[in-house]
This record gives structure tokens, C-alpha cells and sequence, in this order.
């Protein structure tokens, strides 16, 4: 069967007719609102700006709640109406042909919105003060776009079944929401768990002082070479939208999450296929005609109230219950009028949400009882993951593994870290001894050299706070090939942000690898220095942190904001040169701070004395000294 | 032509609304069914235009079962009784939504009745009348020049003019066109100067369909006097479908299958011979009263 002769372009073309105005507001909000909030940041923008996957999205993740649901509803709510079903089906168009058309038809629309909001996005490079890199916006379409069509799928799926507004956006959510709340709940009612080992036959792991104080479980298990490790488990990051981003801290790119949503899509398209060509149409507008069905949808949505009022009854037992009782009353006869249109059964179906309700509160109980006494243990670490520098150092060595057992009641270093076992992950600290502490910096060093060498550095993507051009492009390539920069121990010069595997890659540059970097990269900062400073010459203050006697901290702020135009002359006249001896001026004001580099600290000082001396006179100048000098007692 | 063999469909489980219908309907005719309320005559319409599956059964357009035939329903249009339209839909926007379904539908018929009805082709639908939209979905469905025409409850809130002006139309489609027309209706009195063939629906099957000119000539209903006393049994010749004597006048309801009772009943020499035109209902009446029905309770 050719499924394209299933896709009637004619009828697609009048059902987007029928409701065009609303159907053009879903497909252009999202590239509208995107490019409103993208393109406010062009306001008073001082420095080029480097976009981020949960920067260019959140706009468009909001929209997830919307946009396909509306899709799904205008092209298949004609079931939602008996005499809509009347009007539809009679029509020369097969049950396959109409489900076909209105599905394909609905992603074609969302591929359409996704690739004007991608060359929306790609048109702001033009700006060149904001940098979206050309990878990014890959990232974006075919992650969006896949995720848009998922809740596609599962709306079509739920309307379908249903055949009710109201029933299918229950069984959107409960399609949606049920497996993530579960996993989340599940890990709630079990996070009490007191006590948690990890077992390390390695002579490594082994101290002298371990204590187990009164704990008869730690004293056991200490005989059988499992020690006390503090650690929880974290769902993994791959749920499916729209609540894929529950357990990140933003929004970002997760392939496993891609892969499950666009196999999902397919299932439950197929799904919704069969469902929709054996449907009756004449149950349409009533949700779930047989009983047992609308029992059960109502008894899933139970899941998540049942949840909360557990919570609730646990801290509150016997008002918690009595509240809980009533609420669980009104749920259901709510829920029945929402779904039947009229107050259903009303003794029967109270009876069985309570039921329901019981059982829920029960299995809760057990499990969050369960959760109480659960000893949680591990008997072999794959490796842990932690931040250091932007980059993400992960511990596989096994040597090093056992030392941070064995290490584990130090305190001398705390790292946050996640820890991967039993195919999960975990949340936990490294509390490590200095030695352990040298041991890790040695391996981050190594890898962070790995890093570098396969930095891209051809084709990387932003200079931090820098506009790119020709000539710096060039110095950074030849400084990264001269395979002689250090990365991470000194103050970076600049780093090179590279959007690589769904993320940014960053190579820090520091000060004094290549003097002519160095200066150009202080005349293109400087420049931009003074162009901000000439913006913005009221309501703005300076400081310093410096090895500035504490007098000329004080006093710096009037002295040079007394002279400002002189103070831009240094800078765009005398400042072009690097030292090995340099400072840093901070600008604070105008809604946005930035600072200034000083490439020569003893020309700075001698100019700075200058305009001390222009001010002997001035006595606000010296008002302000002696305010100085009775606040620090010196007078 | 149309058969249906053995059609059932339930709602709830074991009520029927239709069981083991059966049923054929010629081209080219105009078919009339009847049947009160929840007969099972939207139903029964709605299964032959793939709106619901039947659960038992096969309907056959021309030898080819129909359900979700593309290639038949091109040549089938159903109006619904409740009916629907866009909310933002004008009547022109309707015929261009038809226009791009059927494959012969006619533009210019659409413009031509909606003139000769004075509707504004280019206004909201959602500002018309009840009757207004009926007509627009009339003038649709007409428009489509479709072999098969489907009609439920078809003249419902068309003021005698219009219905009239439909009847016409409809009967021009049959003519013109070859089309078969399947119209429903509570009312036979709306159905009985367009239809040739009536079929009656009852507890979800056809309980009696003839072709109303044999069942308008063969029957007719007669008063008569005789100089001599009389009674039923002075007509034993004839098929008397109903016999009801009052004073010396005698009413009577004949099935004049041969055609040889006005002969007989000449040949009585009565007093009185007035023999008076039969109404479609009054036809069934007397039909279903020989089946043994009360016709009072089945429309």
C-alpha cells in the first residue's frame, strides 16, 4: 500500500481552512515570543552573547502544553460532536485516509513551525552580538520537533480513546504525567532511607579508625568489607516531554529522551491508527460509555491526588484524613460532571473512588515504610562524574575509586558528585583527604588535556564576551597549535566555546602564551571597554580589587568618574600593551556591569596620581579623604 | 441498486437497534422510509454512509460492500437531520469544502438555486435560520451530483414553498440524473407525493415496503348503499382490507388486486357507489391493520 495515496491534500487543505486563524496564531506564537525574547537581549547589548540550548528553549517549552494538544484537537476534534462525526465521515474519504492525512498533516505543520523558528534563530548570527551556533539550532529542531510531534501522537492517541474534550486531555495527562510522578513519588516515599554501604574488598578501602559508633548494621557489614557511603539515587534524565526536563536543572539536549520519544511517537501513532478505525462513533461525546473504562481513567487520576493527600495525612493523621475524605468526594463528583455531564451514579461511583483512594494510601503506606527501613548498598562503583572547571571529570580508575571509600569520613575536600552503579545514578559527596585530593587534580589535568586535543578549534563557535573576527581567529588557532598553553590553573585569557556532541566544549586560553594574542585580545576588550564607558558615562560606579592602597580603593570612584573623558583618553591612547603586570576595573551601572582591563599597571598608577593631583582643590575630593581617614582611624 | 443482507447494530449490549435488516432499493427510485421515533432509521442511513460499523451483516452498493469505499462514497451524499456546519463557513465556503470531495460537483448549481432561493451564498451560515441551513445543505448535496442520496428527516423546518421547490429539485436529480434517493421521515404525509417506493422500518427492521402508484391503484375505499339489507359477507368476492358498516351506509377498504371489483360492485345495483381517494396513510393503515398491526403504534 503506498501511504501517500492515503494523504488527501484536498480534504487537509479545507480542514486547515475551517479554522485557519487559529491554526496560523499556534504556528506563529512560538517563532514570535522566541524571537521577542531572543532578540530583547539586542537592547543596550554590550558584548557579543552566547546562547545555550535551555536559553534558545524556554519559550518553545512552554509552548509544548499548547500548541500540539491544539494541533491534535483542531485536526481530529471533529470527534468531540456527533454531527461534526456526521459531517466528516460521510464524506468520500476511508477512516485510514482521514486518521492519515490529520496525522501527517499535523507534522508537517510542526516540521513547518520548528524550521521558520530555526531560521529565526539563525538570522539573529546576523546581529553578530548574539551567537546561536549553526549546531545548536540542529539540536534545537530535531529535539523540538520530536518532542512536539510525541505530544502530538499521544493527544491523537488520547482523542481517540475517548472521543471527549474533556476525557482526553485526563488521558493526555495521565499518559504523560503517570510514569514520571510514579518514579518521582517512588523515589520520595524511599528517600528516608537512613543507612547506606558500599562494598570494597581492595586493601585501599580499608582505615584504621573507621567507626561504627552504635550501629549494629554498620558493625556487621563493616565484617563483610561494606562501608558507609551517604548517597541517594536520581531518576535518570530521560523522561519524555513534556516533563523531560524533571529531574535536570535546565533544559538541555538528552538523546536517550529523543530516542524514547520518537520510538513512543510511532507506537502510539500505530496505536491510535487501530483505535480510531475500530471506533464507535457512536459513543462519541460521551466519555468512556462503559463504566468499567471510566472507573478505571478516574482511579489513575486518583495516582497522583492519592499521593498528595498521603503526604498530607502523614503530617497532619487524623485532620489529614478527614480533610482528605471530603476532597476525595468532591474529586469524584467533579470529575464525573466534568466527564459524563451530569453527577453519575453518585453512591456507587463515591464508593469506588474511595476504594480507590484506600488502596492508594495503603500502597503508599507500605512503600514509604519500606522506604524507612530500606538499606541501600552497592557492591561495585562503575564511576563518578563531577564539575570541575566546566569541564565534567569522570573516575574511572579503580584506585581511585577505593581511596574515595576509604577516604569518604574526610572532610578536608568536599566534591558534589554524581556516582554511577548498578547501571543508576547517584547523588553524593566526595569527602576526600589532600592526598586523594592531589591524586584527583592529577587526573583532572590528564583529562582535561584530552579535552583540549579534540577541541575543534577550526570551527569553534564564540570568544568569550568578544566579537570574532579574522584576526583573532587566526591568533587562537596559532596559539592552540603551538600545543603550549596551560588551561586551567591560571586566569583564563579567554575562553573558545565550541558547540560539540549537544553541549558546549570550552578552551580557556591563559595570559602569556602568545604576547600578540594577549595584546589584541586587551585592544579589542579595551575598545569595547571604552565604547561601553562612553554609552554609559552617568550613574555608573567603579571599584577595584586590587593590591590598591585602601586609601585609593576609597577614593577611585570620584577620581575617575571626576575624570571621565581623560580616564577614556588613557584608555584608547596608552592602554594597548600587556604587562605581566596588570589590573582589573570594575564597572558597575546602567543595568549591566563590565570590566576594563588595565594592560599596564604602573602607567595606570601615574595617570591615576595625575588626576589625584587635578583635584587637591576639589573639596568633595577632599571631604571624602577625610571621611577616609576618621572611618579607618588613621587621622 | 443497494442490498443489504442481514444488517445488525446494537448500541448496548443485546439491544438491537437494527437485527437482521434486509433490504434492496432499485436505481433510479426514490425511497421513502418510515418509522417513528428510535426506529432506526438515522441508523440505519448512518451504516450505509460508513458513519457506524454494523456488527452484523454486509451492505452493497452495486455489488461492492461500502464501508469506507473512497471510490463509492464519491458517488454518495448524506444530509443528516441535526445538522453541521463551520462556524465561520458562508455557503460558498461549504460548496468549495464539497467541491474539492466530490468529483462532479457543480458550482454554477450551488449559485443558480441559492439565487432562485434568495440566500446569500457569501453570509455566515452561523446567521442563518434553521430552515436557511437546510436548504444550504440541500443545495450542497444536490450540487454533488452523487448517484446515491441520502436524506434524514429531509424537509424538517422547510416551509411548504421550499419543500416544494426541493421535492422538485429532487425529483429532477432522479430524472435528469439517474439518482437514487433514500429519504427518512416520521411524517408520511411529507413523504407520499415524491417517493415511488416506501419502506416502513419497525423494531429495527423493514416491516412492510411496496411501491406506492401499485399500492395508490390497487386499493381504494368505497361507501356504498344497497336497497336489501347487507353485511360483509354480500362482498365475498372481494379482498376487503377494512369493513365498517354505519346505518345503512357501509365503508369500505378494497384490494382491488384483479381489477375486477368496481365491476362486482355495479353489479349490486346500489343505491350509493362513491368511491374516494385513498391517502398514503391511510393505505399503510389498512395495510398494517391486515398484517395485524396497530398502525398507531408503530408510527
Amino acid at each position: 500500500m503506498n501511504l501517500m495515496t492515503l494523504f488527501n491534500f484536498k480534504y487537509f487543505k479545507e480542514n486547515l481552512k475551517k479554522s485557519r486563524g487559529l491554526i496560523l496564531f499556534l504556528l506563529i506564537i512560538i517563532p514570535l515570543l522566541n524571537a521577542i525574547n531572543i532578540g530583547l537581549n539586542l537592547i543596550d547589548i554590550k558584548e557579543p552573547m552566547l546562547f545555550s540550548f535551555n536559553d534558545i528553549s524556554l519559550i518553545t517549552y512552554l509552548g509544548m502544553f499548547i500548541i500540539p494538544v491544539g494541533l491534535a484537537t483542531l485536526l481530529m476534534g471533529f470527534l468531540f460532536k456527533k454531527k461534526n462525526v456526521d459531517f466528516v465521515l460521510s464524506k468520500p474519504v476511508s477512516r485510514k485516509m482521514l486518521y492519515f492525512t490529520n496525522v501527517v498533516g499535523g507534522i508537517l505543520l510542526i516540521l513547518l513551525l520548528f524550521l521558520v523558528n530555526s531560521i529565526i534563530l539563525g538570522l539573529f548570527n546576523l546581529s553578530s552580538m548574539l551567537v546561536i551556533p549553526f549546531k545548536l539550532i540542529i539540536d534545537y529542531f530535531l529535539y523540538f520537533t520530536v518532542a512536539y510531534i510525541f505530544v502530538f501522537a499521544i493527544s491523537i492517541l488520547a482523542i481517540s480513546i475517548a472521543g471527549n474534550f474533556m476525557s482526553s486531555i485526563v488521558l493526555i495527562l495521565i499518559i504523560v504525567c503517570l510514569f514520571p510522578f510514579l518514579t518521582l513519588s517512588n523515589m520520595v516515599l524511599k528517600s528516608d532511607n537512613t543507612e547506606s554501604y558500599i562494598k570494597c574488598d581492595s586493601p585501599l578501602c580499608e582505615i584504621k579508625d573507621y567507626s561504627c559508633y552504635d550501629s549494629k548494621e554498620c558493625s556487621d557489614r563493616l565484617k563483610n568489607k561494606e562501608y558507609a557511603f551517604s548517597f541517594n539515587e536520581i531518576p535518570k534524565n530521560n523522561f519524555t516531554a513534556p516533563i523531560m526536563f524533571l529531574n535536570n536543572e535546565e533544559l538541555s539536549f538528552e538523546p536517550v529522551s529523543l530516542a524514547k520519544m520518537f520510538i513512543l511517537s510511532i507506537v502510539y501513532l500505530g496505536l491510535g491508527y487501530i483505535i480510531f478505525l475500530k471506533r464507535k462513533m457512536e459513543n462519541n461525546e460521551i466519555s468512556f460509555k462503559n463504566d468499567l473504562m471510566h472507573y478505571v481513567v478516574k482511579g489513575i487520576t486518583l495516582v497522583p491526588i492519592g499521593f498528595l493527600t498521603y503526604i498530607l495525612i502523614n503530617q497532619e493523621a487524623l485532620t489529614g484524613f478527614i480533610i482528605s475524605i471530603v476532597g476525595i468526594v468532591i474529586y469524584s463528583i467533579i470529575y464525573d460532571f466534568i466527564t459524563r455531564k451530569e453527577i453519575y451514579k453518585f453512591l456507587q461511583s463515591t464508593f469506588i473512588s474511595l476504594v480507590v483512594f484506600g488502596v492508594l494510601i495503603g500502597i503508599y503506606t507500605l512503600e514509604h515504610k519500606i522506604g524507612n527501613t530500606q538499606v541501600l548498598d552497592i557492591k561495585d562503583i562503575d564511576y563518578f562524574v563531577y564539575e570541575s572547571n566546566n569541564y565534567d571529570i569522570k573516575i574511572e580508575n579503580r584506585d581511585l575509586i577505593n581511596l574515595i571509600v576509604r577516604d569518604n569520613r574526610a572532610n578536608a575536600n568536599v566534591i558534589g558528585a554524581d556516582m554511577y552503579a548498578n547501571n543508576k545514578r547517584y547523588n553524593t559527596y566526595l569527602r576526600i583527604s589532600d592526598d586523594t585530593y592531589e591524586l584527583l587534580k592529577e587526573e583532572e589535568n590528564r583529562q582535561i588535556e584530552a579535552y583540549n586535543k579534540e577541541f575543534d578549534i577550526e570551527n569553534f563557535d564564540y570568544v568569550s564576551d568578544l566579537k570574532l573576527d579574522k584576526k583573532l581567529k587566526n591568533l587562537i588557532i596559532e596559539t592552540y597549535n603551538s600545543k603550549d598553553f596551560e588551561n586551567q590553573e591560571k586566569d583564563a585569557l579567554i575562553k573558545v566555546y565550541d558547540y560539540k556532541n549537544h553541549d558546549y566544549q570550552v578552551l580557556k586560553i591563559a595570559k602569556g602564551i602568545n604576547k600578540e594574542l594577549d595584546n589584541y585580545v586587551l585592544h579589542l576588550k579595551s575598545k569595547q571597554a571604552v565604547n561601553n564607558l562612553k554609552d554609559t558615562k552617568q550613574n555608573i560606579y567603579f571599584s577595584i580589587y586590587d593590591n590598591f592602597s585602601a586609601l585609593d580603593k576609597y577614593v577611585l570612584d570620584y577620581v575617575l568618574i571626576s575624570n571621565l573623558d581623560s580616564f577614556i583618553d588613557y584608555l584608547e591612547n596608552d592602554n594597548n600593551k600587556l604587562t605581566e603586570d596588570q589590573l582589573i576595573i570594575y564597572v558597575y551601572g546602567g543595568g549591566y556591569n563590565f570590566s576594563i582591563l588595565i594592560g599596564d599597571r604602573t602607567s595606570f598608577i601615574k595617570e591615576f596620581n595625575e588626576y589625584k593631583l587635578k583635584l587637591e582643590n576639589d573639596s568633595n575630593y577632599q571631604n571624602l579623604v577625610e571621611e577616609y581617614l576618621n572611618y579607618s582611624g588613621e587621622k | 441498486m443497494i442490498e443489504i443482507k442481514n444488517l445488525s447494530k446494537c448500541f448496548e449490549k443485546n439491544k438491537y437497534v437494527l437485527e437482521k435488516l434486509n433490504c434492496k432499493i432499485d436505481d433510479a427510485h426514490i425511497y421513502g422510509l418510515v418509522g417513528a421515533n428510535g426506529a432506526g432509521k438515522s441508523t440505519l442511513l448512518r451504516l450505509i454512509n460508513s458513519i457506524y460499523q454494523a456488527d452484523g451483516g454486509t451492505i452493497l452498493i452495486d455489488g461492492k460492500p461500502v464501508y469506507d469505499n473512497i471510490k463509492l462514497k464519491e458517488e454518495m451524499v448524506f444530509v443528516p437531520d441535526d445538522l453541521f456546519f463551520y462556524p465561520s463557513y458562508s455557503l460558498m465556503d461549504m460548496a468549495i469544502y464539497y467541491e474539492a470531495l466530490y468529483p462532479k460537483f457543480d458550482m454554477n448549481y450551488v449559485i443558480n438555486v441559492a439565487n432562485k432561493l434568495k440566500l446569500n451564498i457569501n453570509a455566515k451560515l452561523a446567521s442563518f435560520s434553521k430552515g436557511m441551513k437546510r436548504q444550504c445543505a440541500l443545495i450542497c448535496a444536490l450540487a454533488t451530483n452523487a448517484k446515491y442520496m441520502f436524506f434524514d428527516e429531509t424537509f424538517d423546518g422547510l416551509d411548504p414553498v421550499i419543500r416544494k421547490l426541493f421535492k422538485s429539485l429532487l425529483a429532477n436529480s432522479m430524472e435528469n440524473n439517474g439518482t437514487t434517493i433514500i429519504m427518512t421521515s416520521h411524517n408520511l404525509r411529507e413523504l407520499e407525493d415524491i417517493c415511488d417506493n416506501l419502506g416502513l422500518l419497525y423494531k429495527g427492521n423493514i416491516l412492510f415496503e411496496s411501491d406506492i402508484d401499485s399500492l395508490k391503484t390497487n386499493m381504494f375505499k368505497v361507501q356504498i348503499s344497497l336497497k336489501e339489507d347487507f353485511n360483509k359477507s354480500t362482498f365475498k368476492g372481494l379482498k376487503i382490507l377494512s369493513y365498517k358498516k354505519l346505518g345503512s351506509i357501509a365503508t369500505i377498504i378494497i384490494d382491488d388486486e384483479k381489477g375486477k371489483s368496481k365491476e362486482f360492485l355495479e353489479s349490486l345495483k346500489p343505491i350509493i357507489l362513491d368511491f374516494l381517494p385513498l391517502t398514503l396513510e391511510e393505505v399503510f393503515i389498512y395495510q398494517m391493520e391486515a398484517l395485524g398491526y396497530e398502525f398507531n403504534d408503530i408510527i
